[in-house]
């Protein structure tokens, strides 16, 4: 992969992988941070990224692993601020759907969480989701199935908070 | 109900104003990065070719180099098979593999000095033998290490966890530490962190008799338990038939 290869490659990828993985943690300035640093690294591990099948899903999983490791890594250091669950990071307004939807997706458990954003907003079928989680076919649609039907009830629960409070 | 799948399906980003760096600042980056890790290597490399070069040269004519009390075997009628087998697989699961003659250690990833296993001991092997896989970041090292009986494999074994307990109290929170996983009666797995953004070692060391398989893995994601299991998972995995043949080196051998 030459400069121009690359330059073309992070900026045609940079933001897609960015969302994915804010969707995956849930911190925009956590995820933008990592995808940033997994882009420095596929550069200085360029000549055996061209040997990777899915360059993108190469930096995709190394900035999701590079994202748990700080948050795995800040709650062993004690440290007050916990990050990749952090507070508001939003520099805009975002819709009170989109905001239900992250809130709801931060409940599930990682692995649910993953299987979904990689599979529905990454687009990609599940033996790829299978491929690069590194499980059995199986075992992601179990955990679609059981993500879709948490997410379904989360959605729905805020849905009903939501009414609840206008109706008062 | 909202649908769950809609919602996600058309997951936006709003707000998401992007400042990336310019690509060419991130290909600088990478660039230095890479010169680091070549230039730890090398650092890493050449220290422990002078730290074993004398030893192994000692082991290879069967000179202890320890000043420890000689072990008392469990039973003095067992002999132990002291060399390695020709026919050992000690690169199973690792297919592109090649030897690593003399033993190299990646002594750039530990956390405390002297804190990775070692050839020389105390006690010191007898024979060792070690194969090396590149991945696409990192990759695979194993180690078969030979030892004059059980007694000083085990005495080996307990030095390691030893230095990995006391160097994991000592570097607990830092950026740089070493995490004692899991030990037994036969076997330790244990981790040496080697950077805040996650990238780690993973090591297991194996007793069977007399020897000692060391398997080490280099992955991203420390501090997250389901990479470490993964891990480990595939370590056993690979290093399976090499434990299977590992019976020759027992009491009874196979």
């Amino acid at each position: 992969m030459d400069e121009r290869e690359f330059d073309d490659f992070y900026a045609a990828s940079f933001q897609r992988i960015t969302g994915q993985v804010y969707a995956m943690i849930g911190n925009r300035d956590e995820a933008q941070e990592c995808v940033q640093e997994a882009f420095v690294r596929a550069w200085a591990h360029r000549r055996k990224l061209e040997k990777a099948e899915h360059p993108e899903a190469w930096v995709r999983t190394t900035a999701y692993r590079l994202a748990v490791s700080r948050w795995r890594r800040t709650v062993r250091s004690r440290r007050p601020a916990d990050r990749a669950v952090g507070p508001a990071f939003e520099s805009a307004a975002p819709s009170e759907a989109h905001v239900a939807l992250v809130a709801a997706l931060k409940q599930l458990p990682e692995a649910q969480r993953q299987a979904l954003v990689l599979h529905h907003i990454a687009d990609l079928p599940v033996h790829d989701v299978a491929r690069e989680v590194g499980v059995p076919e199986g075992t992601i649609k179990a955990r679609l199935s059981r993500g879709r039907a948490a997410l379904a009830a989360l959605l729905a629960d805020d849905e009903g908070h939501a009414e609840g409070l206008s109706h008062a | 109900m909202p649908d769950p799948i809609d919602e996600l399906e058309n997951f936006s980003t709003p707000g998401l104003t992007m400042n990336p760096l310019p690509a060419s600042e991130v290909r600088r980056r990478g660039t230095r990065m890479r010169r680091r890790n070549h230039a730890i290597a090398a650092i890493g490399g050449v220290a422990a070719v002078a730290i074993i070069a004398t030893p192994l040269a000692m082991a290879a004519s069967n000179t202890r180099t320890d000043t420890n009390p000689p072990v008392t075997n469990p039973s003095p009628s067992v002999t132990w098979v002291t060399a390695i087998p020709a026919d050992f697989p000690l690169a199973s699961g690792l297919p592109r593999a090649t030897a690593q003659d003399p033993y190299e250690a990646q002594a750039d990833a530990d956390a405390c000095d002297g804190l990775g296993w070692s050839p020389d001991g105390p006690p010191a092997a007898v024979d060792v033998q070690q194969v090396v896989q590149t991945e696409n970041e990192g990759g695979v090292d194993r180690a078969l290490a030979v030892y004059a009986d059980a007694d000083a494999a085990t005495q080996a074994r307990l030095a390691l966890e030893a230095r990995v307990q006391e160097c994991a109290t000592a570097t607990d929170g830092k950026a740089r530490s070493t995490e004692l996983v899991s030990s037994d009666g036969s076997s330790l797995v244990y981790l040496d962190h080697v950077s805040d953004a996650g990238d780690m070692f993973e090591h297991r060391a194996l007793q069977v008799g007399n020897a000692l398989l060391l398997d080490t893995v280099y992955s991203l994601g420390g501090g997250d338990p389901t990479v470490v299991q993964r891990n480990l998972q595939a370590i056993e995995r690979l290093s399976a038939p090499a434990v299977d043949a590992m019976c020759v080196f027992s009491a009874d051998p196979c």
